[in-house]
């Protein structure tokens, strides 16, 4: 165990370093760039022995000479971002459908047009029906811890299925923060060697993603319940995490809610600026609490309810634009609370888009707005950071 | 059904097909609206008809070709290049 | 293995059985059956969408060896993986063979088949070239000779040619990547198992286009698969050629072609070409053979 100041791109980096993947296919793309070099100047530096580290000529095939080579049996690590997450899309759903346990790290960045290089949620939320388990950090260390429970995750034969896990491009991804590396005997306690349950050889030949007729529906219902499987796995797995490493996550991440009336959603690395203001609200006397979703597939929404039934109003802060809807993941809370006795208000925040930065400033805005809200008793729909109106 | 009533099969709920070569045992006579009729007399075991049965239908014996009614599509490639006409066809009855 | 004589010496093993849902008399399927006699078990196939996709249909499977099908564009970096993957294991003795159809390749596929090519992985990319999108209903693709008629290149008033593009010259394009290329027809299956088996003996990429002769869409009856395939070489529409290290090899020269007039009359695809159509497909054909007897056993790019 060591202590690094390092960014979230190296931290995703050090994930794969420690679980030693036999593939890790790369395509390059801002801000995800720094976590492939790191990797590449690794494999030349001779830390990643056991590592074929791959230049491919986009990310779709990136995904897709991941598909092959965890099809016949090894692992696989592979990280991309907005493009190239989209133009993997396609081939996301064809790694799900095989159940095949890839693990990919998604350094999120706002979609074009117009170009922006900074981070929003849309690209890695564009693919929340893809089947793949889906995780998001709040910081370097969740990061590494993240791509670590990945693995575990993705390889129980409960779930087989692929693990995202993203981050916030530049405030994570290029940000150096303090972050504790496990040792290999402790990584290798925690993750034994990869028992696949693909395995192509000459004795056994098998036919992988033939055509199917009406066991469609059969194959969808069984991914179903391999996700929802994951809810169980990720509890197990936190217990040996926390024995291994002494850290422990939660499913969703619960911040002041006991008393709290005042309930702010958040996502990633925005949360530890909520959290520095709330504490401040709280100096002044306002009951206010944060929920992060950690676990965006599956989707943890008895537990979200569970943690909000005593409170009076939610403010959903959603990083990310359905345009002609709205945020994503207001109407996903809003379903967890439908059948809960007392429904809270709930408000609707877009924030954030192609990384405009949320300040203390900001949260304990939309804290005020959402008491306002309260009073009044009329939710709203608010879209901070708008420039031009 | 339920989702509650629902049951996960693990790796069998994996879509593979794990029995090589099992479609041997798939019918495709109905395909057919002539046959090949093999004629032992005419052959001179050149195997040509073997080579190119795209249906793998015509297995290779000592004793000559072997025609498997079964896999058989009614292609008519074998009677075509067979050079001796000791393939000819035959209308399917139906 | 060495090299086969004559048709006698092929293989008397099948590792892909009958009962598949491809249609009657299917060239593609045949070169599939007889590339695997070369090839052996230890292969696992990688397959882009197309009509050869519709071999396996669960729960049944023709195929006695592994087989991969992920999406259209990308079986070539599909088995780049599989390739990574196998090494990974330790596991030398398997072939690794992408089967893919020309649109997959000459289109939506070139990049991630150029991509694999020259990084020469230790990848057999066998396309067969039915010349259309096949699976769809045939439509037209890169692949697509001047003059045929398919859904997209439909005869009409405005347009009595069909397809107006000339096809993409893809031997040539694989060549410049300096890998082993060669093209095959059904009609020679010693000369094109001859040509798998040197691939599989490579340590690298190899790139083999074989004339994937279709009753359907060529609108023929299906006896004629091989004739048709025959014809297409005599008569230059399809010349049987290696590529190797930037070298050109003629392996079947004839003093004189057939007029392509004979091979398209059997087809329905090209039945209504006007006569302008067949003097200009006659005089592409002839640039190009006389192009492959100037670079006969010559660097040609
Ligand atoms: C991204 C994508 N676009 C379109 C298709 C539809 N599609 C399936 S098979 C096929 C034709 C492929 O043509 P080719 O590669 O020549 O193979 P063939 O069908 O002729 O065997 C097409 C266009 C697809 N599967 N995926
Ligand atoms: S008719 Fe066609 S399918 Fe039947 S045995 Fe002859 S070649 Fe094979
Ligand atoms: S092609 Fe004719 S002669 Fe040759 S083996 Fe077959 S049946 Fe006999
Ligand atoms: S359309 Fe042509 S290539 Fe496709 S299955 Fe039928 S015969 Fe074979
Ligand atoms: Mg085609």
């Amino acid at each position: 165990m060591k202590h690094l100041l390092i960014t979230g791109n190296e931290a995703a980096a050090w994930g794969a370093r420690l679980i030693k993947p036999h593939f890790i296919p790369t395509f390059p793309i801002t801000p995800q760039t720094e976590c492939i070099e790191t990797l590449a100047r690794w494999k030349v530096e001779g830390d990643l022995p056991d590592t074929d580290f791959e230049r491919m000529e986009s990310e779709h095939s990136v995904m897709s000479a991941a598909i092959g080579a965890a099809a016949v049996g090894v692992r696989v690590f592979t990280a991309t971002s907005s493009q190239g997450l989209m133009l993997m899309h396609e081939v996301l759903y064809i790694a799900s459908g095989m159940r095949l346990p890839i693990v990919m790290v998604n350094i999120s960045r706002g979609l074009s047009a117009p170009v922006t290089l900074w981070s929003d949620h849309n690209d890695f939320l564009d693919q929340r029906d893809s089947g793949w388990i889906m995780f998001h950090a709040e910081n370097n260390q969740e990061v590494l811890d993240m791509v670590l429970q990945g693995y575990r995750i993705a390889e129980d034969p409960r779930v087989l299925l692929p693990v995202m896990v993203n981050m916030d491009g530049y405030v994570l991804s290029f940000t150096d923060e303090p972050v504790i590396i496990p040792s290999y005997e402790d990584v290798k306690q925690f993750l034994p060697a990869y028992d696949p349950q693909h395995t192509i050889t000459s004795d056994r030949p098998v036919t992988v993603g033939p055509p199917v007729m009406d066991e469609y529906t059969d194959y969808k219902a069984q991914m179903h319940l391999a996700s929802r499987n994951a809810l169980t796995v990720l509890d197990e797995v936190q217990n040996d995490f926390e024995k291994i490493f002494g850290r422990r996550y939660h499913t969703v991440d619960e911040f002041m809610l006991d008393d709290a009336e005042l309930v702010l959603i958040t996502q990633g690395s925005m949360s530890t600026t909520a959290k520095a203001a709330i504490l401040e609200m709280r100096e002044e006397g306002i009951k206010v609490g944060l929920l992060r979703l950690r676990v965006i597939r599956p989707w943890p929404g008895e537990i979200i309810c569970k943690a909000l039934q005593n409170v009076k109003a939610i403010a959903v802060i959603d990083r990310n634009i359905a345009p002609g809807k709205g945020g994503i993941m207001l109407p996903e809370i809003v379903e967890s609370l439908y059948h809960s006795i007392n429904r809270p208000l709930v408000s609707g925040f877009i924030v954030g888009l192609g990384g405009k930065p949320q300040t203390e400033a900001k949260i304990k805005e939309i804290t005020h707005k959402l008491a306002n809200d309260l009073a009044s008793g009329r939710p709203r729909i608010e879209w901070n950071d708008v420039e031009v109106s | 059904m339920r989702e509650e009533e629902l049951s996960y099969k693990g790796i069998h709920g994996i879509p593979v097909i794990l029995e090589p070569g099992n479609a041997a045992r798939v019918d495709r006579s109905s395909w057919r609206l002539v046959r090949p009729v093999y004629n032992k007399d005419k052959c001179t075991m050149c195997k040509i008809c073997y080579t190119y049965c795209p249906d793998s239908a015509i297995a290779w014996t000592k004793e000559g070709p072997v025609i498997n009614l079964t896999s058989c599509k009614g292609c008519m490639i074998c009677v075509e290049e067979c050079p001796t006409n000791a393939m000819t066809q035959e209308k399917e009855s139906s | 293995m060495q090299p086969i004589k004559n048709i006698k010496d092929i293989p008397e093993f099948d590792l892909l059985t009958g009962g598949s849902s491809v249609c009657a008399g299917c060239g593609p399927s045949m070169g599939l059956k007889l590339a695997l006699k070369v090839l052996g078990p230890k292969t696992i196939i990688i397959n882009s969408a197309g009509c050869m996709t519709l071999l396996p249909l669960f729960p049944n499977t023709p195929l006695k060896v592994s087989w991969i099908h992920n999406a259209i564009e990308n079986a070539a970096t599909t088995a780049a993986g599989a390739r990574h993957g196998l090494d990974a294991l330790g596991i030398k003795d398997m072939n690794v063979v992408v089967y893919a159809g020309d649109g997959a390749t000459y289109d939506i596929g070139f990049a991630s088949l150029s991509a694999t090519a020259i990084k020469n992985e230790r990848v057999i990319y066998i396309c067969y070239n039915n010349q259309a999108y096949g699976n769809t209903g045939f439509q037209c693709t890169t692949a697509t000779p001047y003059g045929s008629d398919t859904k997209t290149t439909p005869r009409g008033k405005e347009n009595p040619i069909g397809n107006t593009t000339i096809h993409k010259d893809m031997l040539k394009l694989m060549g410049v990547h300096r890998v082993y290329c060669a093209t095959a027809s059904l009609a020679y299956p010693v000369d094109f198992l001859n040509k798998i088996n040197k691939a599989k003996e490579r340590d690298g990429f190899s790139y083999i286009e074989l004339l994937g002769t279709c009753a359907t869409g060529w609108n023929f009856d299906p006896r004629y698969t091989i004739k048709i395939s025959r014809l297409a070489v005599r008569c230059g529409m399809w010349p049987l050629y290696e590529i190797d290290d930037r070298k050109l090899s003629l392996n079947k020269e004839f003093k004189e072609l057939k007029p392509v007039d004979e091979y398209l009359q059997l087809q329905g695809r090209y039945k209504q070409l006007p006569p302008d159509g067949v003097i200009k497909l006659q005089s592409l054909v002839n640039e190009h053979w006389a192009e492959l007897n100037e670079f006969n056993e010559k660097r040609y790019v």
